[in-house]
């Protein structure tokens, strides 16, 4: 019999990329799981902790830690929301559950210790653009090593490759042309290297940067980490 | 806040020109800081770790190791004056001046950040005294009347070409707009400032409250000229400079140089130890030295506390993708970049700084760069707090405790087109994109 | 309340910890690895040859330099302000910087090594010691400089120039 694990959606992906959640579930049952929804879940708090509403944030952060109890394990498809639910948590004083809360590629890397993975159908130049708050984890690079499993994948590296992508949530909202400035520098580096594919673990980056790679006539093709590896079964 | 925040307003008026220059500037100096501290540590992380702990135990300790060090300096013959705020240190070394040449003294200048802050110069000049700074940039920004806009490398916002158009301006002949020939420019006009001077005035990058020695680190030479040549030198440096034993030192020293220009060690480090003896043939008759509170003891009882770890290496400066777009003077403080969105707020007030706390997005390069690991996306997140009503996000809050209301909500977002101009584009995609799971909740197949 | 009182009554009393944490140097270098890190910083490792080639007058009232051939260059007597070259002895080398540890002992000068176009360094091997850390250690009660290749500036547009305000040139030559 498979073991349950529980799947932390998140909202961007809910809302934008439905692509990277289906991925989400196909890997995890590759790797041996039967990956189910945490039920009744909502939101990590990120968007009110980041526009100072600490209270808010930490209610509602509180609340989906609670549906996740008795879960040993909850995947989540996004790095920024991880970094929610662990490192946010320890700076709103939230507490308790056992819950360990895994970034996908986290999950994949150290808990399932996967060190090898099917080939691509077909061979594929990609850009990794590593998520910001793949910082506040704590955790080693998780996703160069797994990507360097594919066989058909080929890594190019960019200039200035640990830059944000300029989303940061609300900030591309109230500062849109900085945000987009900074996505401008990003897209550059990646045209320069002569890549069409950027692959990142979170949402928000992705869909920042294929906004502005189409407002500004790009052609470049965007994928969550999470639809490269799926793409390989 | 306003509707176009300042941040914004700058960027658009400052334009593409600007930022080209400060992202490939920066672009360079983060690759030379990462190969230094490779080098010059064989864990660089663990070197941040214990350097934090360090400056950790100094804070902790702050009012023992002031005193110690107060005791130390003057038994060396260094005069110690304290200052509570900006007035009382501008006071305290017009005094000195004075003393020095009471129609107006001559004073040369090294490059120091604590100065800028209680503007100094200007104190000086208002009450007769002649002023130059010596550090090149420093001197580009003074011909200019400009403000400094990193705190490492003054003028980066500026090209050659501007540099030396400052310098023809006040009259200084150049053989060429070549850096090199603004560099002997400022040196052949300089030199005579030195050789002239009455006073020398530097900031201080350590006091080592075991010996009472000050160190100050530069590459030029200046700084040097400026505390050796002079009659009298004065120092003023913050309270939080403070390390406990000399031999610290073999850990900041490389540190700070690798972190701030990429080097082993800067070219000149100072560490002086007072006015000169009776057998010596040079250096300063009198060494002064003004601790400068100025807010910094109400900072280290507030929750941004840790920032007074900062040693002004600039490495968060350079790493941060909004300083990248719009340079220091967009910070509209003298500490400019991620460690200025923490100190100016705290400093000052949330009231007038609170939107630099939010000219961020919260990537966190600045505090992997950090020499001494201040957590400043988090310092981030805490002046946002105390600058927004706690409660304001209810009505989301409400929508985010019931999962159906939620996931309607969801739904619309990709309607709501006006998020940013990336978005307007991206939500597009959901038209044509997703259709693997469409009406599922969480995309389960 | 004078100023000092009220500084430290704002800083308050100590908060915890009553010894600063440790921190030890790994760095273990010899003669070969200061001579490669002096010319990375930019210096010049001289010979006792070359010695008459070097540029026009020079100054030094350091007793550590007393054996200079006669055949080079001539002593100024009126400044290091005057000089093309000041000679120097030295306190200890660092190899893992390639850096000079120059004290303020009478006679040495502070401005001999600074406001001279050229800065001769006259040294010792026996003064190579193993890390920063314990260059540190050998500072002497006084002033030092530590001196880790030439005068340099990269203030306009980030390009490397050397010689500033202090010397351009960097040179040791072994005693």
């Amino acid at each position: 019999m498979l073991e349950r694990i529980g799947v932390f959606s998140t909202c961007l992906a809910d809302a934008l990329w439905k692509d990277a959640l289906a991925a989400t579930y196909r890997i995890l049952a590759h790797v041996g799981f039967e990956a189910v929804p945490v039920s009744g879940q909502t939101c990590c708090g990120q968007p009110a902790m980041n526009n100072g509403d600490f209270a808010s944030a930490r209610a509602v952060l509180d609340r989906s830690r609670a549906q996740c109890a008795g879960q040993a394990d909850v995947v989540v498809p996004s790095t920024s929301c991880a970094a929610m639910l662990r490192h946010g948590a320890s700076l709103l004083s939230v507490e308790g559950g056992s819950t360990q809360w895994w970034e996908l590629g986290e999950f994949l890397w150290k808990k399932c210790r996967v060190r090898s993975w099917p080939a691509l159908p077909t061979p594929l130049r990609v850009v990794f653009h590593p998520a910001c708050h793949r910082r506040m984890l704590e955790s080693d690079d998780c996703h160069t090593p797994l990507l360097a499993l594919v066989e058909g994948l080929e890594l190019v590296k960019i200039a200035d490759e640990e830059q944000c992508c300029g989303f940061g949530g609300s900030f591309c909202a109230t500062h849109p042309t900085i945000s987009s400035g900074i996505a401008q520098a990003k897209l550059g580096a990646i045209r320069e290297a002569g890549a069409e594919n950027v692959v990142s673990t979170d949402v928000g980056c992705l869909a920042h940067l294929e906004g502005v790679d189409r407002a500004g006539g790009g052609g470049l093709r965007f994928q969550h980490f999470a639809e490269v590896l799926a793409a390989c079964l | 806040m306003p509707l176009t925040p300042p941040f914004e307003e700058f960027r658009r008026s400052a334009g593409e020109g600007l930022t080209q220059k400060i992202r490939l500037a920066s672009s360079t100096k983060v690759s030379q800081r990462k190969t230094a501290l490779s080098s010059a540590f064989g864990d660089p992380d663990s070197a941040r770790i214990h350097a934090a702990a360090i400056k950790d135990f100094v804070l902790s300790n702050l009012g023992t190791m002031l005193e110690a060090f107060e005791a130390a300096a003057v038994r060396r013959g260094i005069e110690v004056v304290w200052a509570r705020d900006a007035q009382e240190a501008n006071e305290a070394i017009e005094d000195v001046c004075r003393e020095a040449r009471p129609k107006g003294a001559r004073v040369v200048k090294g490059k120091s950040m604590a100065t800028e802050e209680i503007g100094l110069n200007h104190h000086l000049e208002q009450a007769g005294h002649h002023v130059v700074e010596t550090d090149l940039g420093e001197f580009v920004v003074q011909l200019d009347g400009d403000h400094p806009s990193h705190i490492v490398t003054p003028i980066i916002h500026k090209d050659r070409h501007d540099s030396a158009a400052a310098f023809r301006k006040a009259g200084i002949v150049l053989a060429s707009d070549e850096p090199e020939a603004i560099a002997e420019g400022a040196r052949a006009h300089l030199r005579s400032e030195f050789v002239a001077a009455d006073v020398g005035i530097s900031g201080a990058n350590f006091g080592i409250a075991e010996t009472g020695r000050i160190v100050v680190v530069e590459n030029e030479g200046n700084n040097r000229l400026s505390t050796t040549a002079p009659h009298t030198h004065i120092a003023l440096m913050g309270i939080e400079k403070l390390l406990p034993r000399e031999r610290d030192l073999a850990l900041f020293l490389p540190l700070l140089a690798g972190s701030a220009t990429g080097q082993p060690l800067t070219v000149y480090t100072h560490i002086i130890g007072g006015p000169r003896e009776a057998a010596e043939q040079d250096g300063p008759r009198r060494v002064v030295l003004v601790l400068l509170d100025n807010g910094r003891s109400r900072v280290l009882h507030s929750p941004e506390r840790v920032i007074l770890r900062c040693l002004r290496c600039g490495a968060c400066l350079n790493v941060c993708p909004v300083y990248r777009e719009v340079s220091g003077h967009a910070y509209r403080h003298v500490y400019p970049g991620p460690l200025g969105a923490v100190l100016a707020p705290s400093l000052e007030g949330v009231e007038d700084y609170g939107d630099l706390a939010r000219a961020s997005t919260l990537c966190g390069a600045c505090q992997e760069a950090c020499p001494v690991n201040i957590p400043i996306p988090d310092l981030l997140l805490g002046l946002r707090r105390q600058a927004t009503r706690q409660g304001s996000w209810t009505l989301w809050r409400r929508l985010a405790e019931n999962d159906r209301a939620w996931r309607a909500a969801l739904r619309l977002v990709p309607l709501a087109q006006t998020l940013a101009p990336g978005w307007r584009e991206s939500h597009a995609r959901l038209d044509n994109h997703s259709t693997a799971a469409q009406g599922e909740p969480h995309g389960r197949p | 309340m004078d100023a000092r009182e009220a500084v430290l009554r704002a800083v308050g009393p100590p908060s915890g910890g009553t010894a600063p944490p440790s921190w030890g140097s790994e760095q273990r270098g010899g003669i070969a690895e200061f001579e490669a890190n002096f010319r990375l910083s930019g210096g010049e490792i001289v010979g006792a040859e070359d010695l008459a080639r070097l540029p026009g007058r020079a100054w030094s009232r350091d007793r550590d330099v007393g054996t200079l051939p006669d055949e080079w260059g001539e002593y100024t007597d009126a400044s290091p302000w005057d000089a093309d070259l000041g000679i120097t002895g030295c306190d200890a080398l660092v190899p893992e910087t390639g850096s000079i540890v120059v004290s303020s002992a009478p006679g040495r000068g502070r401005l001999t090594s600074l406001a001279v176009p050229t800065h001769l360094v006259w040294a010792d091997r026996g003064l190579v010691v193993a890390s920063l850390e314990e260059a540190l250690g050998v500072l002497g009660p006084r002033s030092a400089v530590i001196v880790t290749g030439p005068s340099r500036s990269a203030d306009i547009e980030g390009v490397m120039i050397r010689g500033v305000h202090g010397p351009r040139r960097l040179l040791l030559v072994w005693r």
